[in-house]
């Protein structure tokens, strides 16, 4: 299979990259403007009744408006998809299973999906996480491990999969 | 362009209609009209995904 880095893949990530970004964005900034709340019926509109009642929804709508312009201009996008999963999540259940009207039915797993599919673009870079043993490991010792010019440089990685050619690898 | 490019754009143009659909419900809901919110999400997506294409097809990428 062709790389998540190499034509077609790269554009249709990119893409959705850029799509699930200016969503985001247009959601948190229309709050950050003007204190938009939807009315949503039911025990969902409850519960965001709720989170806004305890001063939750605000933030969850500042966070939107930042990752939706950290996707956008293609920075920290890894570390926005993890930080964003759980209100995707939160969305995902409240539209799938609890106000579970046609409409909401496709909204809750398109969230899910774009949200997830990119998350699975980006997961090569935590294919650590999935091996079932592994040594403490600080953040800043880790980092060692990404020492290579350009975007998304991986130390023991073939170069062409992220982007970098061998020309840019730093001296050890 | 390269056909993976090609490949690419026709997948977005899909993933596209397929969010138009999905947000009007035309065919299997209520219909209802794009909103400002469908407006902003594809046309700052497909404004800033052409950049790229044009960037990456002038340095012989797309």
């Amino acid at each position: 299979m062709q790389s998540a880095n190499s034509s077609p893949w790269k554009y249709v990530i990119t893409w959705l990259r850029l799509y699930f970004g200016a969503h985001l964005f247009f959601s948190g900034i229309r709050f950050v403007i003007d204190g938009y709340v939807p009315m949503v019926p039911g025990l969902a509109g409850q519960y965001l009744a709720g989170a806004d009642a305890i001063g939750m929804y605000h933030w969850v709508k500042y966070m939107e408006a930042i990752y939706g312009f950290l996707l956008l201009t293609n920075r920290f996008v890894f570390l926005t998809l993890i930080l964003e999963m759980p209100t995707t999540v939160t969305i995902f259940w409240l539209n799938t299973f609890i106000s579970a009207t046609p409409r909401q039915l496709f909204s809750g797993p398109q969230e899910l999906l774009m949200n997830g599919l990119l998350l699975l673009a980006y997961s090569g870079y935590m294919a650590a996480c999935f091996r079932p043993t592994l040594n403490p490991m600080w953040p800043w010792d880790g980092w060692n491990g990404f020492q290579l010019k350009g975007k998304g440089g991986l130390l023991n990685t073939r170069p062409s999969l992220v982007g970098v050619s061998v020309e840019e690898k730093e001296p050890a | 362009m390269k056909k993976n490019t090609w490949i690419a754009i026709g997948i977005c143009i899909a993933l596209t209609l397929l969010a138009i659909d999905g947000s009007t419900g035309w065919g299997w809901a209520d219909f209802r009209p794009l909103r400002n919110f469908d407006y902003f999400g594809l046309g700052i997506s497909w404004l800033l995904f052409i950049f790229v294409l044009i960037r990456d097809k002038i340095r012989g990428e797309a």
